[in-house]
């Protein structure tokens, strides 16, 4: 396996060429586009609109508390 | 009377803890001139209210309604020359990172994306007790959702994710 490829928490091998950014709607490139095969993304509490349209197979890769306040280091 | 008294008196007990809980952001809002960046969508109603209740008293009641979805609005706010802009999660960091905004209300996960990503950011105090939300691995409904099928068609096929930055570095354990 090349030393570029990354493992990630379930098990998938991925480098640069695998993950395509994709801004807005990920869950519509995902039936857009038959060369994508799944999705890393975001899903709000309560947001079951977009739940209906994939399967989650991994439900917690990251849980995030909310809203923080963010400066920059040595800022102001 | 007795009851308005005790809501109050709650009432200024709540305010003071929550300025115990941001010390740090309590006093870099009152610093002259502080440029403060938030959400314009998504956390936005949340983030309006939180900062009119505990953070600028002097900020008007009514959420302004945010109608153009590319012009950045902003407003002035306290006696030392505050300016508030409202513009998109992203746009808001890279202007923290080019140092045109002092403070910014950031939702968690775009946070740990620029940081991850490289930019030198840091989070000050606690959270603001709203806008939680996970990071989920997804595939189209009806297909296999078995790891090895989905490992297997990513030897040909790809992933797509609006954070790259996390997406790559979730390693085992």
């Amino acid at each position: 396996m090349p030393a570029v490829f990354i493992q990630t928490k379930f098990g998938l091998w991925l480098d640069r060429e695998q993950i395509i950014v994709k801004e807005g709607s990920v869950e519509l490139g995902l039936w857009q586009y038959p060369d994508l095969v799944a999705a890393v993304d975001i899903v709000n509490t309560g947001d079951t609109a977009r739940i209906n349209k994939v399967q989650i197979i991994e439900p917690e890769l990251i849980n995030f508390a909310g809203a923080v306040w963010v400066r920059r280091i040595n800022g102001i | 009377m007795q009851n308005q008294e005790s809501i109050k008196l709650i009432s200024k007990q709540e305010s003071q803890e929550i300025k115990n809980k941001f010390p740090l952001v309590d006093r870099i809002l009152k610093q002259p001139g502080i440029r403060l960046g938030i959400p314009k969508k998504g956390l936005f109603k949340d983030t309006w209210r939180s900062l009119r209740e505990n953070f600028i008293y002097d900020l008007r009641s009514e959420i302004p309604i945010v109608k153009d979805e590319d012009r950045r609005l902003s407003f002035s706010f306290g006696d030392f020359g505050g300016e508030l802009m409202l513009d998109r999660q992203r746009d808001i960091l890279e202007g923290l990172n080019r140092g045109v905004i002092d403070l910014a209300v950031i939702g968690e996960d775009e946070y740990w994306e620029a940081r991850v990503g490289g930019m030198m950011l840091e989070q000050l105090d606690g959270t603001l007790g709203f806008g939680s939300c996970r990071m989920c691995l997804e595939v189209r409904e009806g297909s296999s959702n078995k790891l090895q099928d989905i490992r297997a068609s990513l030897i040909t096929g790809k992933l797509v994710t609006g954070y790259p930055s996390l997406a790559r570095c979730l390693h085992p354990n």
